[in-house]
């Protein structure tokens, strides 16, 4: 008599929706067709990229691939919200966000195309990599916001991680950091439903995942990870506040993962294609060119234009991607530390040796 | 009889002074009932009960300074209160107020200062001390094997090729029934560069003529083993030492394929880059020594080989010709062979056709 | 000033502090209670809620959130209560520290010491006395320090700080406050990756770190009354190793003995001597010995005691390797 669940009700916040209709609280600055194109192309693009990285997944010249099909709108969404001097923290599903952040896409397929020197990003130079251990790039999030209020920087730290990582020690640990240190750090969850085979009904007993903020106490929020709008304006808000020194919020960004957990996954394993076929319906891009028709704003001859521009964009960074040096053998030894101990260097020459380069 | 003892009140202090009794003789206690307060030198301090009984008697009074686990006072009965090193009592709980000198650590105790060093340390290697590498090189080389039986102190191991050297030559000289036959070839071709292929092309002809020396002896099963074919061995001065390798098969090759698998052996020797299987199966062995100096030797024959030929120092004579005189240049052989299996008559056979084939023109 | 091991990092982390604002330390009880073995005792004081931050209790999570701050061109000074606490933390610690140069090709780096107190000896409650040292001196891209006095505390702490790469420094809970050296505060590091002498002798080397260090000192003192000369070899710097000062004192000394508290199989004295084997096989007079806690779960306080190499154990093993006589 004395326990009884906790009933948390928390609403999807959702802006655009699939029939590509803007609900009456669209605030003024995201019904402006600019953006409209803007999240349009860029979510184009990213899609467009990621086929082509499958396709070279498919014939061995990349390995491994995580894509991010039908999940561009979040990553869009906060590239398009965050700042320069921000920093962002993702997991391994956010090319469309790190394409705004300023990663190359060459960078990006020789990332997954076997080499660490494309994390070496030209751009955003203090952006962290992508992040394999589920959830561990939270606490390094914390890190960051953690150094930006000792130093009282008015930045602010993003980081993403999927449905599956809520699970995981570091989400706890993070968020509550961030709830009791007042951190400048936002949490998105791409909650695209599955981690790997697992769907969200065997990972938590949750009815929602932003619930979790409660045990941090911070403030949590869903919003439709298909709907690209109300991202973008959850996202800023949130940015906003941790700028402000309001501290941190957490996300979910509810969607559906249109595609294998990798390229070395098959979904039609353990997934209902029915779920698929329903999910499809409701993928960001549809209800983004309903808007864009719905408004006159959408031409074949702008979709052309695009289709042509992006197409180029990807040979070029294809062929600069494959002009890019070969890994060489010392790289193995020459970023272990900043120093090489003597014993790393007589390993380093034997190996060299061994291999049949010259010691350089 | 049990007697509790004064506990370690932790921080390495070493006694107290009895400040104040709780109980006295007689009285009964219960356990964790408070005893007695100390003082230490940094605060005063409750001893409790370690366990329920009747106290016969005080061993230390107020104003006492007792040292750590020294007698406090006698329970009756034989009790085993469990005291001692590494046998602490629990610490006073919190609740009895006591004031527990500041340990600096949640868990344990840790052991206060009892040594002062005043020990520097040496940082990395130190052998580049004078000293220190002397002895350790003295030290390095007193430690050898054969320590016993040294003739002489100091020198160095030698290495592995002139290890093997010694080893080789002197089981060949314990083996081998020595007899060296000279003559000389009184040679017309121009190219003094060709000498090293025109004595194996030589030695060619003679093992033809003569098959006896182109031979393996083996003196234990008291067989021998008469080649047709002609692997000769070179023997090659180094900088790394005195290697011979094996050019095989000189009976099927031309001159000129001589001269270049001769060049190329060399080549070999003086790159460190021969392998062991270039320095097996000769069959007769060549050695050039006049290349660099002297006229006649005692070349020694290697088992299974029966022979070695020594070619010396080429030199300018006269010799009369007619009447008069006539230059000639003569060449020096010092052939060796194994008296165990080869005759006085075969080794003389085999010297007039080497002989005769080096003084052909070309 | 003569002081002990705690005080002695006490010191080395107020001078690291004070030079270089971004020094940060962080950990449990850390701050306003300057630590639970007070270790960091005024620092909360003189520098300030920025510099020293008491943190929830989460060992990964404080070990991951230095990976972030190190990023960002602060250097953390993490202290980890007890060794037996950073196991939570071994995945950030090897899966990111140890990799974030490395594996963003030099443009991110991670300029982190974690603190630990490790070993036993102080009769502590379970979990508190650990030495599985070696499950770091195994990665790749971490530094691993041992502290074997005051003096060695101080240097190599000041130099663990001021590497930038991530460095473990394992501080011997057992001799905590049991020595006292004269250690001066002029902000001299010593170098990392070198052993350091602490007796030159001729007969026997002895190779150990931490508190062990301290007894084979124990241990050459009683040898030297037989007429044994031994050397003692602080490692102090597990990873990188200096195998040159090693391999320097068993050409000397043609006898090796290698003592650690850590149990037996897959320690790391396991490494000095499969490197002594390879290097110095014609040198030794007598085959090695190690001298380590036998392959069991450290024992609560009762059993203790009877866990860690003794003094006597070091000098059997000693009189093992001057008494052996080659059979060939």
């Amino acid at each position: 008599m004395f326990i009884h669940d906790i009933v948390i009700d928390l609403p999807v916040l959702c802006l655009l929706d699939p029939e590509g209709q803007l609900a009456e609280q669209t605030p003024g600055t995201l019904r402006d067709p600019a953006i409209w194109w803007r999240a349009y192309s860029h979510i184009l693009l990213a899609r467009r990229l990621d086929q082509r990285a499958f396709h070279l997944q498919r014939s061995g010249q990349i390995g491994t691939y995580a894509s991010c099909f039908g999940q561009e709108a979040i990553s869009t969404a906060i590239g398009l919200a965050m700042q320069a001097d921000d920093v962002f923290v993702p997991y391994y599903r956010d090319q469309a966000a790190q394409l705004l952040r300023g990663v190359t896409m060459a960078e990006i397929l020789h990332f997954w195309g076997g080499d660490e020197g494309g994390s070496n990003f030209s751009g955003p130079r203090q952006d962290l990599p992508n992040c394999v251990p589920i959830a561990t790039q939270l606490s390094h999030a914390a890190g960051v916001a953690t150094a930006f209020r000792l130093r009282q920087q008015h930045r602010a730290v993003l980081a993403t991680c999927g449905d599956g990582a809520t699970s995981r020690g570091d989400f706890y640990e993070a968020l509550n950091l961030a709830g009791v240190w007042h951190l400048p750090m936002v949490v998105v969850i791409n909650n695209n439903q599955w981690a790997i085979s697992v769907p969200l009904s065997s990972q938590t007993a949750c009815k929602t995942l932003a619930q979790k903020a409660a045990a941090a106490g911070i403030p949590g929020l869903r919003v439709d990870g298909n709907d690209v709008l109300a991202v973008h304006a959850v996202v800023t808000e949130a940015l906003v506040r941790a700028r402000a020194g309001k501290g941190p919020t957490l996300i979910e960004a509810v969607t559906y993962r249109l595609c294998d957990h990798t390229t070395a996954d098959d979904m039609s394993r353990y997934a209902r294609p029915e779920q698929r076929e329903q999910a499809e319906t409701l993928e960001p891009l549809k209800r983004l060119r309903l808007l864009l028709e719905n408004e006159g704003q959408w031409t074949q001859a702008r979709e052309d234009e695009l289709e042509k521009e992006h197409r180029a964009v990807i040979e070029a960074a294809t062929v600069e991607w494959r002009a890019m040096p070969a890994a060489h053998p010392a790289d193995m030894f020459d970023f272990l530390h900043a120093e090489m101990s003597e014993d790393l260097l007589e390993q380093r020459t034997a190996f060299l040796q061994k291999n049949g380069e010259p010691p350089c | 009889m049990s007697i509790f003892h004064l506990p370690d009140p932790g921080e390495g202090l070493a006694e107290a002074r009895i400040v104040e009794w709780h109980v006295a003789a007689g009285d009964e206690v219960q356990s964790e009932q408070l005893l007695v307060s100390v003082e230490t030198a940094k605060a005063v301090v409750d001893i409790p009960s370690p366990q329920s009984g009747r106290i016969v008697v005080l061993l230390a009074a107020v104003g006492d300074i007792i040292a750590t686990h020294a007698p406090l006072l006698e329970f009756a009965g034989d009790a085993d209160i469990r005291q001692g090193p590494g046998k602490k009592p629990v610490a006073a709980a919190e609740n009895h107020g006591s004031r527990r000198p500041d340990n600096g650590s949640v868990v344990g105790s840790l052991r206060q200062a009892d040594t002062v060093q005043h020990a520097g340390f040496i940082i990395g290697r130190h052998r580049h001390t004078e000293a220190r590498l002397q002895q350790t090189t003295q030290r390095r080389s007193a430690r050898s094997r054969t320590d016993d039986n040294a003739l002489f102190t100091g020198g160095e191991a030698l290495d592995m090729t002139r290890r093997a050297m010694a080893e080789n030559l002197a089981r060949a000289h314990r083996d081998v029934v020595l007899v060296t036959l000279n003559s000389e070839a009184a040679i017309v071709f121009e190219d003094r560069r060709t000498l090293t292929a025109r004595l194996v092309r030589a030695l060619v002809a003679a093992a033809r003529a003569e098959p006896a020396l182109n031979a393996w002896y083996d003196s234990g099963q008291q067989k021998r083993l008469l080649h047709t074919t002609v692997h000769v061995g070179i023997a090659v001065d180094s900088p790394h030492g005195l290697f011979v390798p094996v050019l095989k098969n000189a009976e099927a090759l031309a001159l000129g394929a001589i001269a270049r698998q001769v060049a190329e052996l060399k080549h070999t020797v003086h790159e460190h880059r021969l392998g062991a299987d270039q320095q097996k199966g000769a069959t007769l062995t060549l050695s050039n020594f006049g290349a660099l100096a002297g006229r006649f030797a005692t070349p020694l024959v290697t088992p299974p080989q029966v022979a070695i030929l020594g070619a010396g120092h080429a030199w300018d004579s006269l010799r009369p010709d007619g009447d008069g005189v006539a230059r000639v240049r003569l060449l020096p052989l010092s052939l060796s062979f194994d008296h165990r299996a080869v005759t006085g008559g075969e080794a003389a056979r085999f010297l007039d056709a080497l002989v005769t084939d080096l003084q052909q023109p070309d | 000033m003569l002081i002990s091991v705690v005080e002695a990092v006490d010191l080395a982390l107020a001078r690291a502090m004070a030079e270089d604002d971004n020094v940060i330390v962080l950990g449990e009880d850390v701050g306003v209670s300057g630590g639970v073995f007070r270790a960091t005792l005024g620092l909360h004081e003189r520098f300030g809620p920025r510099r020293i931050l008491d943190t929830p209790l989460a060992e990964n999570m404080i070990i991951g959130i230095s990976v972030g701050m190190a990023t960002q061109g602060l250097r953390p000074v993490a202290e980890i209560q007890f060794f037996g606490f950073i196991y939570s933390a071994l995945e950030q610690l090897i899966s990111h520290a140890s990799r974030m140069r490395n594996r963003t090709r030099g443009r991110l780096s991670c300029p982190l010491t974690v603190r630990v107190p490790f070993g036993g000896g102080i009769h502590a409650p379970e979990h508190h006395s650990e030495s599985t040292e070696a499950l770091l001196t195994h990665i790749p891209g971490l530094k691993v320090l041992a502290v074997s006095s005051p003096q060695t505390a101080y240097g190599l702490l000041l130099a663990a700080i001021r590497d930038p790469d991530p460095v473990i420094v394992l501080e011997p809970e057992r001799i905590y406050r049991s020595l006292k050296q004269e250690v001066e505060d002029n902000g001299i590091a010593l170098p990392i990756g070198r052993c350091f002498t602490w007796r030159t002798g001729d007969d026997v080397t002895l190779i150990s770190w931490g508190a062990a260090v301290q007894d084979c000192l124990t241990a050459a003192e009683k040898l030297a009354e037989e007429n044994i000369s031994a050397e003692v070899i602080d490692v102090a710097s597990l990873r990188p190793l200096d195998m040159a000062t090693i391999l320097d004192s068993v050409a000397h000394t043609g006898r090796c003995v290698i003592v650690h508290e850590a149990c037996r199989t897959g320690g790391f004295g396991g490494e000095i001597a499969a490197r002594v084997a390879e290097a110095a096989h014609a040198d030794l007079k007598a085959p090695l010995k190690r001298v380590t806690a036998p392959d069991v779960i450290v024992p609560y306080f009762q059993l203790e005691p009877l866990y860690p190499p003794s003094v006597s154990d070091i000098i059997a093993a000693a009189h093992s390797v001057m008494a052996y006589e080659n059979p060939a």
